[in-house]
């Protein structure tokens, strides 16, 4: 075991190393306005096993934190083979949050222009009735309603013409044709209107068939400006709407990935595991579930073995084996609420290495253990994590656990919890 | 895939289980009873029946909520919302008002994947919050739901409710009997199916808790610090038991809508409902199936089929004693069964049935 | 809409906002203490408003001068505030007490159950229709600068404000305070011990009295009461708290007023049909940008429960 010497407040304590696995520059972790870590500087290369002692408890669980993403720093950055324990903007990402945007902006939209109406003119009443309802013309009377053109109805034998939205009835004709012809002549007299003074075609004859006393309307200039304001005002709000919404749902989107970004789950699957000063088991599951939902999610996280997922026994082999290792194998169906407080150690330790992390962070293993546990423990460490794992513990004073690890870092004393 | 084979296991398991039966398979017993009771008595095919196929319908938005509440440990307190939208879209696609007209079966899948993405989207904002606020964001969607149903008139028909639906099997003759009609004559029909349904959702929901993605629920609510240490996505976790309990309470809707037969005075779908639902799910015990199946029964048991007995032979006692109608139970319902819940939880906090695991996590909690 | 529709709305909004605000402390404290969603607390105030309703009745049959009214008023607030207080700490003492110890859900069924028999009193008490306050001076409106306001409105102001300067001054100037805003990190065990008890009931009693203030404030300024305002409000009131950071007081109050006035705008601008939708809706992108609320403590550890 080599110790290095203790830090001063702020120095780099590099451990010589060309490629180191995890390397934490420059990390300031505040804890209200008083730093409990800062500014440290530490590399640890691959396989090897540091314990970190000294400071306050709270300064060695602040830096676990920051490692695997529990707790924000302020400053410096952690990286684990060169990248940051944070989720990139990957192409999935964009695409996620413009789709989220679009979507939110075309609720906006349909909200705006009015959804009651909106299924009326698209859904219930026809805008070419000829044609029966299917999911093609649903397009067609979308575009037409948010256009705010007139439609052709029927109405008991008879066919009339009215505003898109199914707001006002303006003419009854018996004939379909009369009434397309007069559609369409209704339809250039409001498109005129609406783009300025210009020649009004002759719409003299816009009312009902004189043999039938349905509700007519005269086209006069009135009718004729309020149908062109009606199109700017559908329009308008439509899009605006849709601009509003497009915005709110990209920034929510934005925002709520920002805030996933830097989660424990994102350091998990880069193969960060920890385990807790006070155990942190799940209660309710058995020893086995505990180590198996571990288990399941380290297949799940590797798309190259996703046929284990299926393959229960693959999984099911693997508990075993981890549960049998830390020695929990004779009680594995009893609920972990049962478990002493070195059990629940040693069970979250075989959580830890059951999804097969590159880096496994213990917190304070020696907390609450006499020293035969302490020693049983260091043992376990030793034998389960093998060569490879590279392991960061913390620990208030030197004892057996420290001893297995080859190098001590100190932090400095300077902030305390 | 993997739920396909534990399906398939679970079939076998129930098939090879079926004349053993022991304290952990109670299914088999309970649905057999079920499904044989109505060869014994003919009050099934009438008004009992009809009462008894709405308290099952109820039991599978129940389970859905369970799924949420149970096993992730969410406050949802807006499920009658995700009832009554399944509901609005079967109407909706099925309705002779409008154009769709699509069958049954299409309009049920397709009402419940609606349900479910507007679950997802009403999710995905909000899952990152604290406990309580999730809880406010239901509670809101739903009133939100409510005054939607009720303002959109031409969509959900208002006040009125969108209706006639047809009854599945609608236009389908088989050997000559037409099964729409006979949907709508013999309530008979409305037991088996939403007892099938039933059936189906407890097994559903019986594999989602053997499988990887229920360890992972148990996982979140017990400890979601830990969860997220181990690789699981919380958000993701939870957001698939609020899309799974949208789901399966927009089945229910889609049952509850096509045995009515419209959807009904929106106004059902409200607060109250969300939270008698929510009250029977955790008086059965949380995380527990039978319990919120026996939860359910006792608690609408009681306001719908209980009730109006008692009440009618009441009228009649007290016509034939004091001539005059001096008490109805009826007006006094709410406060019946808000008394009922709180004596529930005064001595059974846990609930009637609990799961092994609350059992377990109450006792971790108590330490 | 105008510049003068538009103040006048504001006002009307800072009007509901002030006893939304009233009602949303109620929430607020008791989720501060007990951690614990008050629910029956919207149908303990709608209880207020029926005895209020009750009080009135008796004591203005007939029109009577301003001031005589308004010191009905103001003796009817008092009144369905001490009424309002007893009920809650009763409910606390036989109801949420013996559950402190229970799994968190089940002081919420409780809750709920409470709010469905106190919801049945109501509509026995005072019939499934709404019941009219009666007329004060409600009718008569002053205009100032083109704002025309209801006398009634100032009257609902004149009764809640005066509470919500005694509360700041019990909060921030007394021991019962003090000990009010550390009592926040109270746990389970401590929860049984005889001073916590104590404080927690009166908690309980001050969230009660500001919600009877509240409720009378509410039935002037609606002019109608029914056995379901409770919920109504108490809606409203729960969103105003979240949206203000539910534990923390002057959240409260700013989250009441936001909830008002963003209530009063919808209902100028898209009708009355749409005020909760839009209301709930602001919710949820709120809580999207900043899930803690408005003056909530942002959580240093993810998934602290």
């Amino acid at each position: 075991m080599t110790s290095e010497g203790s830090m001063k407040s702020g120095n780099p304590s590099v451990l010589p190393a060309d490629n180191p696995l995890l390397s934490i520059d420059r990390l300031t972790v505040q804890s209200g306005t008083l730093p409990v870590i800062d500014s440290l500087e530490l590399d640890v290369p691959a396989g090897r096993r540091v314990a970190v002692v000294g400071s306050g408890r709270g300064s060695r669980a602040a830096l676990l934190d920051a490692i695997c993403g529990l707790r924000s720093a302020t400053s410096g950055s952690v990286r684990l083979n060169g990248h940051r324990l944070k989720q990139a903007f990957s192409a999935k990402t964009f695409w996620g949050i413009l789709c989220t945007g679009v979507l939110v902006g075309l609720l906006f939209a349909a909200a705006a222009v009015d959804i009651d109406r909106l299924w009326l003119a698209v859904v219930k009443r026809g805008l070419v009735v000829e044609e029966p309802f299917t999911i093609t013309t649903v397009g067609k009377r979308l575009r037409s309603y948010f256009r705010a053109e007139l439609a052709i109805d029927r109405l008991a034998g008879n066919w009339r013409i009215v505003t898109a939205d199914g707001r006002e009835v303006l003419a009854v004709r018996r004939d379909l044709s009369e009434a397309r012809e007069l559609r369409n002549q209704m339809q250039a007299a409001v498109t005129a209107r609406r783009i300025g003074p210009g020649v009004i075609p002759d719409i003299t004859d816009l009312v009902g068939d004189a043999n039938e006393p349905q509700r007519e309307l005269l086209l006069d200039e009135a009718t004729l400006d309020r149908l062109a304001a009606g199109k700017r005002r559908i329009r308008f709000r439509g899009w605006s709407a849709f601009t509003f919404g497009l915005f709110l749902g990209l920034g929510m989107s934005w925002t709520i990935w920002q805030r996933g970004r830097r989660l424990p789950e994102v350091a998990a699957s880069a193969g960060v595991a920890r385990t807790f000063r006070v155990p942190r088991v799940f209660p309710a599951m058995t020893i086995f579930e505990n180590v198996l939902v571990a288990v399941e999610q380290g297949v799940r996280r590797k798309s190259s073995s996703w046929w284990r997922l299926i393959n229960k026994s693959y999984c099911i082999a693997r508990t075993e084996e981890l549960v049998r290792s830390v020695g929990l194998a004779h009680q594995s169906f009893i609920f972990a609420s049962d478990l002493s407080l070195y059990e629940r150690r040693c069970l979250e330790i075989a959580r830890g290495l059951a999804m097969s992390p590159r880096v496994l962070l213990v917190d304070e293993p020696a907390d609450g253990m006499v020293a035969k546990q302490q020693e049983l423990l260091a043992n376990l460490l030793e034998e389960v994590c093998g060569k490879e794992l590279t392991l960061v513990l913390t620990s208030a004073s030197e004892g057996p656990l420290t001893e297995i690890c080859d190098n001590t870092v100190s932090l400095s004393p300077h902030a305390i919890e | 895939m993997n739920l396909y084979q534990n399906f398939l296991a679970y079939f076998l398991h129930c098939s090879s289980c079926f004349l053993h039966w022991s304290k952990r398979n109670w299914e088999t017993p309970v649905f057999t009873v079920l499904a044989l009771a109505p060869l014994f008595h003919s009050a099934f095919a009438g008004g009992l029946g009809g009462q008894i196929t709405s308290v099952f319908i109820i039991c599978i938005a129940a389970l859905g909520l369970n799924v949420m509440v149970g096993f992730t440990g969410l406050l949802h307190l807006g499920i009658a919302s995700f009832f009554g939208l399944g509901g609005l879209f079967l109407a909706i696609l099925t309705v002779p008002m409008n154009p769709l007209e699509i069958g049954f079966l299409a309009a049920v899948l397709v009402s419940v994947g609606i349900t479910a993405m507007i679950g997802t989207l009403l999710g995905s904002p909000t899952l990152r919050l604290r406990g309580d606020y999730l809880a406010i964001v239901t509670l809101g969607f739903g009133e939100v739901v409510r005054v939607l149903f009720l303002n959109l008139e031409n969509v959900t028909g208002g006040t009125q409710g969108l209706g006639p639906v047809p009854p599945p099997g609608f236009g389908v003759f088989i050997t000559g009997i037409d099964l729409g009609r006979e949907f709508v004559v013999d309530s008979r029909w409305f037991y088996y199916l939403s007892l099938i349904m039933l059936f189906f959702a407890v097994m559903f929901v019986r594999i989602l808790e053997k499988s990887s993605l229920g360890r992972a629920w148990i996982a979140v609510r017990e400890e979601p610090l830990a969860a997220a240490t181990i690789g699981i996505s919380v958000a993701k976790v939870r957001l698939s038991a609020f899309t799974i309990a949208a789901a399966i309470a927009g089945l229910a809707g889609c049952l509850s809508v096509a045995s009515i037969g419209t959807t009904g005075d929106p106004n059902a779908f409200g607060f109250n409902r969300s939270v008698a639902i929510l009250c029977a799910v955790i008086i059965g015990g949380l995380g527990s199936v039978p319990g919120t199946l026996v939860g359910v029964t006792i608690l609408f048991g009681f306001d719908i089929v209980v009730i109006p007995l008692v009440d009618a032979w009441m009228q009649r006692l007290q016509s034939q004693v004091f001539e005059i109608n001096l008490f109805a139970l009826g007006s006094w319902r709410l406060a019946l069964v808000g008394i009922a819940l709180i004596v529930v939880m005064r001595f059974r906090p846990v609930g009637l049935i609990p799961s092994r695991r609350f059992a377990a996590e109450l006792q971790e909690a108590q330490q | 809409m105008d510049v003068a529709s538009f103040l006048q709305q504001c006002g009307i909004g800072i009007t509901s906002g002030v006893f939304l605000g009233l009602m949303a402390v109620g929430y607020t404290l008791v989720y501060g203490t007990v951690g614990l969603i008050h629910f029956a607390h919207g149908d303990v105030v709608m209880l207020g408003g029926c005895l209020a309703l009750a009080i009135l009745s008796f004591l203005v049959p007939l029109p009577v001068a301003p001031v005589t009214g308004c010191l009905a008023v103001i003796l009817a607030a008092l009144c369905s505030g001490l009424f309002c207080g007893c009920l809650n700490v009763c409910i606390d003492r036989f109801v949420y007490r013996p559950l402190r110890d229970a799994p968190p859900l089940s002081p919420l069924v409780s809750a709920i159950g409470v709010s469905f028999v106190l919801m049945n009193v109501g509509l026995v008490w005072i019939g499934p229709t709404d019941r009219a306050f009666p007329e004060i001076f409600l009718a008569s409106t002053r205009s100032v600068g083109g704002i025309s306001f209801l006398m009634a409105d100032l009257l609902v102001l004149a009764i809640s404000v005066p509470p919500l300067l005694c509360l700041y001054i019990l909060l921030r100037q007394t021991r019962f305070g003090r000990s009010l805003r550390s009592i926040a990190a109270i746990t389970r065990a401590t929860a049984r011990s005889g001073e916590a008890g104590k404080l927690i009931g009166t908690t309980f009693f001050i969230s009660g009295f500001l919600g009877g203030v509240a409720s009378v404030a509410a039935g002037i300024h609606a002019t109608t009461i029914n056995y379901q305002m409770g919920h109504q409000m108490g809606l409203y009131a729960l969103t105003a708290a979240v949206l203000g950071g539910i534990g923390s007081v002057p959240g409260a109050i700013v989250g009441g007023l936001v909830v008002g006035l963003l209530r009063a705008i919808s209902v100028a601008v898209l009708g009355p049909r749409w005020a909760m939708a839009s209301v709930f809706l602001v919710l949820i992108v709120f809580l999207a940008f900043r899930p803690q609320g408005i003056y909530g403590k942002s959580k240093t550890r993810a998934g602290q429960r």
